[in-house]
């Protein structure tokens, strides 16, 4: 039997064995063997056997030799029969792979594995004289087996998972080697790409994308490769006809690559220009209504203010005129004449304040209304000069103009706004001196009234103010009056489809220039009465 | 009363300078006159007043430059009372240390009333 067993060249190398060293060989080795071993004879019955397969039969050896080979290998009785029966039959051995079988004394040991080998012992005449059956537990192998299948197929199912990611994202996924080289993309259900894929692949981002961003690419590449982080990188660029905006994330993959997703966020990034563009109107409007609300304070104030001026003076007056009669000091009805004529000029001062008030508030709310006429613009500007002239002796004014000049004006609302303009010369010229007023027709269709003094003139600083309400020239508004003059004088003409100009001239003063159209004009923001 | 007080009243308005200056000369009181700060400072070279009534906004020089270049000048300084249209009269009275204020419109017996208790002059 022993020698029946193959040690041709190739399966095994013995030389210069004795037959007796060859069988104690052939001992040691099924003594030892990892594998249990048993011999059982043409009569099914166990001739001999080794520790491995006692222990793994969990019988004492010497029980097992001499038995019945059924009664010892109880695992798959069918099975085992069959493959006997085959070995028999054939004369070739069987090999069976990876059985399982639970120890009904063992449960703790799990489901184990077994593989065996079942080979025929032949006689040197070919008879048949036993089977070798060799077992060998290979649980571990299969438990390794079992648990490479699982990360695999787990592997496969991340891959499909992050596939299908790569599909449905609208990103564009790049796989960067760390010199830059694209080795792989994905498009995702991105269609506004810079270059066709084929021209990205193994080439370098530096030379794909135009220089400045190319090298932006490169340097985030090396952030996120020597970080080991994700570094985000946003950047304009034009593709598909439009200016579009980009954010890149790198992160490193493995030691020398690096992955990139490109995402186009130009909506969002709308959405957020948007947002501030609201932000800063809202802040804006209120800032406006805050300033609104400051104006209103300030004009409450300023109103206030100059209605008390001439109500002091009404008062005063009177009650001195009753005491003085009380005390029977008049002695002259002069006196009181006088008095009175002062009551009656702050009781018109008073009215035009408030006159002014009503004014504005009504140009506040667009309820201002002209009546134009057709009149004579000279004839008002006389009128004007004449009145301002009585009350100052310290200026004189002049008028040069054409003996009559027709225009189709509000001629109240004129002659309101020329009165402003003349009373400031005179009021702003403190020192006295000459005033000129001029009219003129720079063309058929227009007139010019020019009002030119040579007094104190606008600090420059101030001058971008000059037609906005309140402005008064001069610090701590020196001159009496609400500051509305020029601001409605402005208005006023602006209804009437003109312009006021304020000039100042090198040596002093100021010019403020009336422009006026002759005819019903196309009125900037002009509203007329019939 | 022979020393008659001396009321100096500086206002930019030539009607309340004239019924502030009648009323006060009814009641026996010295009264000048001036339109701005500079002339008031003027006046007082060669009339040194026992009492300032002080309008704060006038053209040329206004309450409060009047009051610094006043209270400059060594001397003895005669009382300020502010008469003013504005809202916050205490406020602006106390920033240039005046004794008192008018608000206006007032009624005459208020100001004599004023007038009267911050012009007693030191005895000789």
């Amino acid at each position: 039997m022993v020698q029946r067993t193959d040690l041709s060249p190739g399966r095994a190398e013995i030389r210069d064995l004795s037959p007796d060293m060859g069988l104690d060989v052939l001992a040691s080795w099924f003594a030892s063997s990892p594998d249990g071993i048993a011999v059982i004879d043409a009569d099914r019955i166990v001739r001999a056997a080794n520790q491995t397969f006692a222990r793994e039969m969990h019988h004492p050896l010497p029980e097992i030799v001499g038995r019945p080979a059924d009664q010892v290998i109880v695992a798959w009785p069918e099975r085992m029969a069959d493959i006997f029966r085959r070995v028999r039959e054939t004369g070739q051995p069987v090999s069976g792979g990876a059985y399982p079988f639970v120890f009904r004394d063992q449960p703790q040991r799990g489901t184990t594995c077994w593989e065996s080998t079942v080979s025929p012992i032949l006689a040197p005449d070919g008879s048949f004289r036993g089977w070798l059956f060799v077992q060998r537990e290979v649980t571990e192998r299969e438990q390794a087996e079992a648990e490479r299948n699982r990360l695999l197929a787990q592997l496969e199912r991340r891959a499909a998972e992050a596939e299908a990611v790569f599909r449905a994202l609208p990103d564009i996924f790049f796989r960067l080697a760390a010199d830059g080289t694209i080795l792989d993309y994905r498009a995702g259900t991105a269609t506004d790409l810079y270059l066709p894929p084929e021209q990205f692949l193994n080439r370098r981002m530096q030379e794909v994308l135009p220089p400045p961003l190319g090298d932006r690419f490169v340097r985030a590449l090396q952030q996120t490769l020597s970080e080991r982080a994700v570094v985000t990188l946003e950047y304009p660029l034009h593709v598909a006809g439009r200016d579009q905006v980009y954010e890149a994330r790198f992160a490193p993959l493995g030691k020398d690559e690096a992955i990139a997703l490109i995402r186009n966020i130009t909506e969002r990034k709308q959405a957020e220009a948007e947002r501030e563009r609201l932000l800063k109107a809202e802040r804006h409007a209120r800032e406006l209504a805050e300033a609104a609300l400051r104006s209103r304070d300030e004009f409450l104030a300023i109103a206030a203010h100059e209605l008390k001026t001439p109500i002091t003076s009404l008062r005063g007056y009177a009650e001195l005129i009753i005491r003085r009669m009380e005390q029977g000091r008049i002695s002259d009805p002069l006196e009181v004449r006088r008095a009175l004529e002062t009551i009656d000029r702050q009781a018109d001062r008073l009215a035009g304040l408030v006159n002014q008030l009503l004014d504005i508030s009504q140009l506040d709310q667009g309820t201002l209304r002209l009546n134009r006429q057709m009149a004579d613009v000279v004839d008002i500007v006389r009128r004007v000069v004449a009145t301002v002239q009585a009350g100052t002796t310290r200026h004189t004014l002049t008028l040069h103009a054409p003996a009559s000049l027709s225009a189709y004006v509000d001629p109240a609302r004129l002659e309101q706004v020329l009165y402003n303009l003349v009373d400031n010369a005179i009021r702003y010229s403190p020192q006295g001196g000459p005033v000129e007023i001029d009219v003129s027709l720079p063309d058929q269709n227009t007139v010019r009234i020019a009002v030119r003094d040579h007094g104190a003139g606008i600090p420059p600083e101030q001058r971008p103010q000059l037609f906005t309400r309140f402005f008064k020239a001069g610090v701590r508004r020196p001159a009496g009056g609400l500051g509305l003059g020029l601001y409605l004088g402005q208005r006023i003409v602006a209804l009437h489809g003109g312009t006021i100009t304020a000039e100042f001239p090198e040596d002093g003063g100021s010019r403020f220039v009336v422009t006026l159209p002759r005819a019903l004009a196309q009125a900037s923001g002009g509203e007329s009465a019939p | 009363m022979t020393d008659k007080a001396r009321i100096l009243v500086v206002d930019d308005d030539p009607a309340i300078l004239d019924f502030v200056a009648l009323a006060l000369t009814d009641e026996g009181y010295e009264v000048k006159t001036a339109a701005d700060g500079h002339t008031a400072l003027e006046i007082i070279d060669r009339w040194p007043p026992d009492l300032i009534l002080l309008d704060m906004r006038m053209p040329i020089m206004d309450g409060w430059e009047f009051a610094k270049a006043y209270a400059e000048r060594p001397g003895r300084h005669a009382p300020i009372v502010v008469l003013t249209a504005a809202q916050d009269a205490a406020a602006l009275a106390r920033e240039i240390q005046a004794v008192g204020y008018v608000a206006k419109p007032f009624a005459i017996d208020d100001l004599l009333a004023v007038v009267d208790r911050h012009s007693q002059r030191p005895p000789a």
